[in-house]
């Protein structure tokens, strides 16, 4: 079974980064997405930002490859589903028998969008240009403890894991006579093989998983090292307790306009 | 004295019946043991116990005891007993930590989580890398490797962290025949260099070959303890295990020839190809 992690190994400065620079970016972003309620901030912050970053970084055609296959239909999803169901709102630019579509909506789905457009782009930045040995020694290393670690790596690769053991019952339920091409049915109809030997084969691979971790003293009382070194700078320390100390001013102003 | 079993009967968590029943074995410094039976005979159950996943890791109901290094495994943390008994597994692929990127890391990762320096880890790695010829593979993805080269950098993971005694099971079921044969091989000179080898294997053929004794289980039991040459040397004094077992191939065509007269046994029929060889040579 051919299977990566999401990390494209090249060479560029966001690949250089400390890990927990870039963690301390993404966290930022997020605080910063739901704090500021100017509409147009979690898009200009994605044109802005983001997108240089991924040009920096070298992961453009990756980046883009992803974006498209999931985050799009996702936030297309998303955006529709609010346009339709929105509660409240006055002004009714469009009407389709019970289907009202107000100003209302559209902007608040908008924002919502962009705010999915700016969390995905943040995590696959960092999951693209970081080789997963690094973020688990950097969550270990700011007291996460090693268990943790593993679990919130393995739940950030899930996905290439999950498409590849899938290619492979795919491939497995084509050679034993399965349709799966056609239309919308046909598709749908082929999910059910598809789905319930990758449910039950995952959660024996899970401990499978756990035997070899434990094959190699995963559960050891031992203080953990790293045949990584990874490498960090003064300017990079700094610039993370000043973004940490904005993040914090950002929430006590979002609570600040909650409560007051 | 590598491993010694006494009086080791277990069942698993919620099972009625048990999955080893009185099992003594003493396995011996540099032995290679080959372990065969049928499908849920208790092989992967055994290697479990051996290793000291049983207890610690698989719960249950378990009597008697497994003495490594003349240590009490259900008295040792886990972390330690694999240091000394190291386990591979029949899936290549999911013996992969899932986070680290080359196979050197991937090697490495036991010993990070023992707690070595870094310069001993690399020092163990390229070691245990050029000691089993996969060097080459060393910044290349695990993921992107063939199940053979998988299973050996899965090996590796294991023999960096120095055990005596070494349990594989099943580990080629997975594999083509050519990426078993490096297996085997392997296995062959490990052993030569003095690790205690435990290989449970259908293979029957290969296992004949390496193998000092066989140990044929059924049922949670071991029926058989001997070496191949003596098991098959005359098929009348073991016929009733030996529906329990594949036989070699050899055995089955002198067998054959013995029946229409083309071949008479002597010394016993042969178990290894070579023997077989010499026995059929015109």
């Amino acid at each position: 079974m051919k299977y990566r992690t999401f990390f494209i190994p090249k060479d560029s400065l966001i690949h250089e980064l400390n890990p927990l620079t870039k963690l301390t970016v993404l966290v930022s972003f997020i605080i910063a997405i739901f704090a500021l309620e100017w509409i147009h901030f979690p898009l200009l912050l994605f044109l802005l930002v983001d997108i240089p970053t991924i040009l920096i970084g070298r992961v453009f055609k990756e980046f883009f490859k992803i974006i498209l296959k999931v985050g799009l239909p996702l936030i297309l999803f998303v955006f529709i589903f609010q346009v339709i169901f929105y509660p409240g709102g006055e002004k009714v630019l469009l009407e389709f028998s019970v289907v009202k579509i107000k100003l209302e909506a559209i902007i608040f789905s908008y924002l919502l969008g962009s705010r999915i457009l700016v969390i995905i782009s943040a995590f696959l930045i960092f999951l693209l240009t970081t080789n997963p040995g690094y973020i688990m020694n950097s969550l270990t290393s700011i007291g996460f403890p090693r268990t943790v670690s593993y679990v919130i790596l393995s739940t950030l690769n899930i996905f290439p894991y999950i498409q590849s053991k899938a290619n492979s019952i795919l491939d497995a339920q084509k050679s034993r006579g399965l349709e799966v091409e056609g239309n919308i049915f046909i598709k749908i109809k082929s999910l059910i093989p598809l789905i319930i030997p990758l449910l039950f084969s995952s959660i024996s691979d899970v401990e499978q998983r756990a035997l070899a971790l434990e094959v190699r003293a995963f559960s050891s009382l031992y203080p953990k090292t790293s045949i990584l070194k990874i490498k960090d700078s003064l300017p990079q320390k700094t610039f993370r307790i000043i973004t940490l100390i904005f993040c914090l001013i950002l929430i006590i102003y979002k609570f600040y306009l909650i409560i007051f | 004295m590598a491993i010694k079993i006494k009086n080791l009967s277990y069942s698993y968590s919620g099972a009625k019946k048990e999955t080893l029943k009185n099992i003594n074995i003493d396995i011996f410094d540099g032995q290679l043991c080959g372990v065969l039976g049928r499908n849920l005979a208790g092989k992967s159950t055994l290697c479990y116990a051996l290793t000291g996943f049983i207890p610690h890791f698989f719960k249950g109901r378990i009597k008697g005891k497994v003495i490594i290094d003349n240590l009490d495994t259900a008295n040792l943390p886990l972390y330690k007993i694999v240091t000394k008994a190291g386990l591979v597994l029949q899936n290549p692929f999911n013996q992969l930590s899932g986070e680290k990127f080359t196979v050197f890391e991937e090697v490495a990762f036991g010993l990070e989580n023992l707690g070595f320096s870094r310069n001993e880890m690399i020092e163990r790695v390229e070691e245990i890398l050029k000691r089993i010829k996969i060097y080459d593979l060393k910044d290349r993805s695990p993921y992107n490797l063939s199940g053979g080269q998988q299973q050996l950098v899965s090996i590796a993971s294991v023999l960096v962290m120095k055990p005596n005694i070494l349990v594989l099971d099943e580990p080629t079921s997975q594999l083509d025949p050519i990426n078993s044969k490096l297996i085997f091989s392997l296995v062959k000179e490990l052993n030569r260099e003095g690790i205690t080898i435990i290989i449970v294997e259908h293979k029957i053929e290969e296992i004949v070959e390496l193998a000092d004794r066989i140990l044929l289980i059924e049922d949670g039991e071991i029926l058989l303890d001997e070496s191949p040459h003596e098991i098959f040397k005359s098929l009348k004094k073991y016929e009733k295990y030996i529906k329990y077992m594949r036989q070699p191939c050899y055995v089955k065509l002198a067998q054959k020839m013995e029946e229409e007269g083309l071949w008479e046994k002597i010394n016993g029929y042969p178990i290894t190809f070579d023997q077989a060889k010499k026995e059929f040579e015109v």
